[in-house]
């Protein structure tokens, strides 16, 4: 279980102040699909950023799977994210000079996964989101829709339990970007992995069990589907 | 990470801007290349005239003269000020000395500026070349020196260098056959006394070649043509003299001997009443085999520190460049380290990372920087001043290693700084970078 409880966020920039998040208290059930929405600034990828241990929250805390963030040191939260978070970007954010399957092998060299092992995981991580023949291409040869299924292949290789996606469908066209949502629905559904995705797009966060409305680093509303 | 794959990583990152890492490394080559060249150069020339001058040295022999030795330099200054001072009576105390076998002396004879040496009517050597005219002992010479023939044992015989024969080779058709100069006669040109003299003398021997010195002389006989003469306080006018050699009766007794001959003519000799009046800033100076081992080294040394010194600062100039170069890729690739970060990557991955591409773009400058370091030198020692003297060409296989060591260690240090900067980065801002 994901559990935000009453999380600031207050950024400094000399002896302004400013409160991207206000307080933010949210419960994240294993293995539910939450789409956070809300215009921009509303701090939805502060708290994603937050969620996926980049930083830390000013009040507050985070605690996932019985783990609270601020009791951890920085080399606790590298090895949250390395173990439990996999991340998926709008920009897909692949190291173009490393092909497809290398990419997807960046989390398991961080964890210092072996190299035959991580290759076969790799593998059989592109495989099963059909990308198994684009395995030897450069990010450059593939499509945003297939840029987006290796980077969402990098998130998963590591058998995280949370999958943070900050606007995952944003550089995508409209027919790539359901492609994109079915398949992370699909993750959600049959391995049970709770996902949480930040998106303005409200037909994309359709695909969600539970949609957060953030407005000015507060939740203004939940809405649970189904 | 592994070392292994930060190493695989390093170099995908690398060859992402091929051009630009190549230029990136060339201040690392022209450094390590620099310093290869000038480690063979200078072990080539030392082993070369150590083994030359050895040979021309011998080990039972040393002179001494009275001389100028520059403080800091040790004895390098004795070939520039040298004044005679070295008395007959000096000579015979010498002679008469324990462990002593045998004295010789030389002089300088002032050669005739325009032909100092004529054969069969030409000018062989022109006086503005530096040729000498020595005026030395017949025993000086031992059969190691002489190439051929003997030393002269009258007035009208002569010995000359290697160089001097074969130009005279040359007159009679065959440079290459020096021998063939052996009983032809000369003519030599000399002031004595401010007056011109010429003589007619027949070569009887041609010393060995020796390099870069003494290449233009002959030799006549001391007794013969040698008067210069001062005055010693006490006593009359004397033939003074240049240099004395001393030849040792025993090798094991050599120090011995030669600290008793020094000791001798800083306290009780001739030369040293005239020294104190004449020359009061020049001192003693000895020359052996050792010495002038010592000297070549220390000559060579010298040099090869100097030319060490440019090597240095390319390097320098090298490790700057891979410094700014790694600054650069630090802020092109914010982005990438927000990635590694966010997949969990620890800050000192990162730091890792960078160090080990700045590690390799050393090795790799150093890698390439080793033949063309051996190139150089080879060029230097085939076609360079030293073309026609065949060089002993050294080359150590532990360079390699030696120089990619070096090589990393610079782009390592170089590293420090940029990669340090790219470990402090803060993810979510790195993350947001565009």
């Amino acid at each position: 279980m994901l559990e935000l409880i009453d999380v600031w966020k207050v950024y400094r920039t000399g002896s302004v102040e400013y409160p991207a998040l206000r307080g933010v208290t949210l419960r994240i059930e294993d293995g539910e699909f939450v789409a956070v929405v809300g215009p921009s600034g509303s701090g939805k990828t502060t708290l994603l950023n937050l969620v996926g241990a980049l930083d830390l929250p000013t009040k507050g805390d985070i605690v996932l799977n019985g783990t609270s963030y601020t009791s951890l040191g920085r080399s606790g939260l590298n090895e949250l994210r390395r173990k439990e978070l996999g991340f998926v970007f709008q920009t897909f954010n692949l190291l173009s000079h490393l092909t497809a399957l290398e990419n997807v092998e960046l989390p398991l060299i961080a964890a210092g996964v072996p190299r035959s092992e991580r290759r076969r995981r790799a593998l059989e991580m592109l495989a099963r989101l059909g990308m198994e023949n684009k395995a030897s291409k450069k990010p450059t040869e593939l499509s945003g829709g297939e840029q987006q299924r290796v980077a969402i292949a990098r998130a998963l290789v590591n058998n995280p339990s949370v999958i943070l996606a900050d606007e995952p469908t944003g550089n995508l066209d409209s027919a790539n970007a359901k492609n994109v949502v079915e398949l992370l629905r699909e993750i959600n559904k049959r391995e049970g992995k709770t996902i949480l995705l930040v998106t303005h797009n409200l037909e994309i966060a359709e695909y969600a069990d539970r949609i957060v409305r953030m407005r000015d680093g507060r939740v203004e509303s939940e809405v649970r589907r189904n | 990470m592994r070392p292994r794959e930060m190493l695989v990583l390093a170099w995908s990152n690398i060859t992402v801007h091929k051009f630009r890492s190549l230029l990136t490394t060339l201040g690392i080559v022209f450094g390590v290349a620099t310093v290869i060249t000038v480690i063979m150069m200078s072990s080539s020339v030392e082993t070369y005239f150590i083994s030359r001058f050895t040979d021309l040295f011998a080990p039972d022999t040393f002179s001494v003269a009275v001389g100028e030795v520059r403080s800091g330099t040790g004895a390098s200054g004795f070939f520039i000020h040298q004044t005679p001072m070295i008395t007959e009576r000096d000579l015979a105390h010498v002679r008469s000395m324990p462990g002593v076998k045998d004295v010789y002396a030389s002089g300088d004879l002032q050669p005739d500026v325009t032909s100092p040496i004529v054969f069969r009517g030409k000018v062989v050597s022109s006086g503005l070349g530096g040729f000498r005219i020595v005026a030395i002992s017949p025993n000086a010479f031992t059969e190691n020196q002489l190439l051929h023939g003997r030393s002269f044992r009258n007035g009208r015989e002569t010995v000359v260098t290697y160089d001097v024969a074969r130009r005279i080779a040359k007159e009679l058709g065959n440079e290459e056959d020096v021998a063939q100069v052996l009983g032809k006669t000369v003519e030599l040109n000399f002031v004595q006394g401010g007056v011109r003299r010429s003589v007619q003398v027949r070569i009887v021997g041609v010393l060995k070649e020796i390099p870069f010195v003494f290449q233009n002389a002959a030799y006549l006989n001391l007794d013969d043509y040698y008067d210069v003469r001062r005055t010693v306080p006490g006593s009359g006018p004397v033939r003074v003299f240049r240099v004395v050699g001393v030849r040792v009766s025993s090798v094991t007794e050599f120090d011995q001997v030669k600290s008793a001959v020094l000791e001798y003519f800083k306290t009780s000799s001739e030369a040293e009443k005239l020294r104190r009046r004449d020359a009061p800033d020049m001192g003693f100076i000895t020359i052996s085999a050792g010495e002038v081992t010592n000297f070549i080294r220390e000559q060579v040394q010298l040099f090869a520190s100097f030319v060490l010194q440019i090597g240095s600062f390319a390097l320098l100039v090298g490790s700057i460049g891979i410094a700014n170069i790694m600054l650069v890729n630090v802020t092109e690739r914010t982005k990438e380290i927000g990635v590694l970060r966010a997949i969990g990557a620890r800050q000192r991955d990162v730091l890792n990372l960078f160090l080990t591409e700045a590690g390799l773009i050393g090795a790799i400058g150093a890698s390439i920087a080793v033949p063309v370091g051996i190139l150089f030198g080879l060029l230097f020692l085939r076609v360079g001043p030293f073309s026609g003297v065949s060089l002993p060409v050294t080359i150590r296989p532990e360079w390699v290693p030696l120089a990619v060591g070096i090589g990393a260690l610079v782009g390592i240090a170089s590293g420090v700084y940029p990669a340090w900067r790219a470990s402090r980065i803060d993810p979510v801002w790195a993350l947001k970078y565009e």
